[in-house]
């Protein structure tokens, strides 16, 4: 198992160097002042437009930055070759994409872990400058929730791509294909929600559908600033739920992943 | 004893076959060159070799063992034709990551890179992001990757190219030395005095064919032989 350290450290190694990596943080840092701006001219309750902002924000750096640095690791690595010198070394291949997965397990949790403590942070304090009557307390429990759902969410979203690598061949295909499986497994997941709510009014078949859909497809939703707020209870069973099927998923790619690399040939 | 042993090998890419039997053994504690024509199929053949590809038909026996065995893997050392790194990080970076993911024990293997290093006159470049090495750099950067975990069987897909003269000089009194440790070499090469120097046996690869296997007696004449087997073989293309 000392394998996996080697990757997890060459992951984080190679990820940190990025000047795009620091990039992010800066960005994320400027658009939490813009979130703060914007909500000088939000007519509506000031903490959750704040709020609302820094977590889709958060969200939104946190996927795209995924989606690029996983595309351009294993892709790359079998483009390029460099995986010759991985597996030359006496390591399987099995061990590889395992490797891999390990690497992105510790580089997103990294991730989450440096964007997330600027979100809750910065929430906090511009939270602390706001007054008004509809001033919302930042729950830091609530918040953990939140970030634990994103990280367990963004592995998930490299284990899509990384799968996606272990086949085919050009790395802007996995970008892409990768892209249509987040935005199809977040329709269906809202679609799901609404055809659970309106059961009655909708037939059986684009019910069965819909729900196959969910189940086939990874969903990468989190609860959401709502319960950093306060505004909505955790509801550990629903969570918890979803993260299991997010886990057994992402475990699901990465053995599948391993059966299909063992048979690729890396000319 | 026979280390690497290749028999019959034959590789289609789509239509085209690249491979059309080839055949040949390496010995334990020799130098052993392959020579042929650009497209010739010595990369393929390492590929192959290495459990990078697969071949349509044959067998690779590494070790007396089949070359999808990792326990024999660990005893191999390769140098691709076009070594690629991961360019973000140091070289001293990438070589910590092959001694995690090798589990080496930790004192040896930063002595014995150092050693190497110094050898292969790379040192100094260590602790640069390898995506400011030059081409020369990260030839010997690559041998050093190669050589450093002390394999028994080292297969290098052309060491010398991109070198300076002497870089290329560094990698033969390399390879002759791993000879002396009782290391074997298999490496291909377009650079005909290179085998007459340091090769005790070499084998010439033409169209996908092994034409001739060349014992150290007829080395001298290797260029000889690689200019008449290429002179036939593109008549008999015209004819
Ligand atoms: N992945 C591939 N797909 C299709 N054809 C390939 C592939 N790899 C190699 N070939 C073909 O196989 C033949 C042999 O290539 P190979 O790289 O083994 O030659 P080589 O002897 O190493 O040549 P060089 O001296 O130029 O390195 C060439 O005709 C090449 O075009
Ligand atoms: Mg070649």
């Amino acid at each position: 198992m000392r394998f996996l350290l080697g990757f997890a450290y060459i992951t984080l190694k190679e990820n940190v160097r990025r000047k795009s990596f620091y990039g992010v943080v800066v960005v994320y840092l400027v658009s939490l002042i813009f979130s703060r701006i914007l909500m000088e001219f939000s007519l509506q309750d000031p903490s959750k437009v704040l709020a609302d902002y820094t977590y889709s924000f958060l969200s939104l750096f946190l996927f795209l930055s995924v989606l690029f640095i996983a595309t351009d690791t294993m892709a790359k690595d079998i483009e390029k070759k460099s995986v010759y010198l991985v597996l030359s070394k006496g390591i399987t291949r099995d061990a590889y994409i395992f490797g891999r997965m390990f690497g992105f397990l510790v580089f997103t949790l990294a991730l989450v872990s440096l964007l997330g403590t600027l979100f809750l942070v910065g929430l906090w304090v511009l939270n602390d400058l706001t007054v008004g009557v509809f001033r919302k307390e930042v729950h830091i429990a609530g918040g953990l929730v939140v970030l634990l759902s994103l990280w367990v969410k963004i592995f998930l979203l490299s284990t899509v791509v990384l799968f996606l690598s272990t086949f085919m061949s050009n790395f802007f295909l996995v970008f892409l294909v990768s892209v249509v499986v987040l935005i199809a497994g977040s329709s269906v997941e809202n679609l799901y929600h609404f055809v659970s709510i309106e059961k009655e009014r909708i037939s059986a078949i684009v019910r069965y559908t819909v729900t196959f859909l969910f189940y086939v497809l990874p969903s990468f939703s989190s609860p959401g600033p709502d319960v950093v707020l306060g505004l909505q209870k955790v509801e550990a069973r629903h969570v918890s739920l979803d993260l299991l099927k997010a886990v057994a998923y992402s475990g699901f790619l990465t053995v599948t992943g391993v059966l299909i690399f063992r048979k690729r040939e890396l000319a | 004893m026979e280390i690497l042993l290749v028999k019959d090998i034959r590789k289609s890419f789509g239509k085209v076959e690249v491979l059309k039997g080839v055949s040949f053994s390496v010995r334990s504690g020799e130098v052993f060159g392959f020579v042929g024509p650009n497209g010739a199929g010595k990369s393929t053949t390492m590929k192959i070799i290495m459990d990078f590809i697969r071949q349509d038909s044959g067998e690779v026996l590494l070790f007396g063992r089949m070359n999808s065995d990792p326990a024999v893997k660990r005893r191999v050392g390769f140098l691709p034709e076009h070594p690629y790194f991961y360019t973000n990080v140091t070289g001293r970076e990438f070589l910590r990551f092959l001694q995690l993911t090798m589990s080496l024990e930790e004192s040896l293997f930063w002595e014995r890179a150092g050693y190497y290093a110094e050898k292969i006159q790379i040192d100094w470049a260590l602790d640069k992001k390898i995506s400011e090495y030059s081409k020369g750099m990260l030839q010997r950067f690559g041998l050093l990757q190669a050589v450093v975990s002390e394999p028994d069987l080292l297969i290098l897909d052309e060491p010398m190219s991109g070198l300076d003269p002497i870089g290329r000089k560094i990698v033969a009194d390399l390879i002759l030395e791993l000879k002396e440790n009782g290391k074997t070499v298999f490496f291909s090469t377009h650079i005909l005095p290179d085998v007459e120097r340091i090769c005790d046996r070499a084998c010439v690869i033409i169209d996908g064919r092994v034409t001739d296997l060349v014992e150290s007696g007829d080395l001298q004449n290797i260029e000889d032989i690689f200019m008449e087997r290429v002179r036939e073989i593109g008549l008999r293309e015209v004819l």
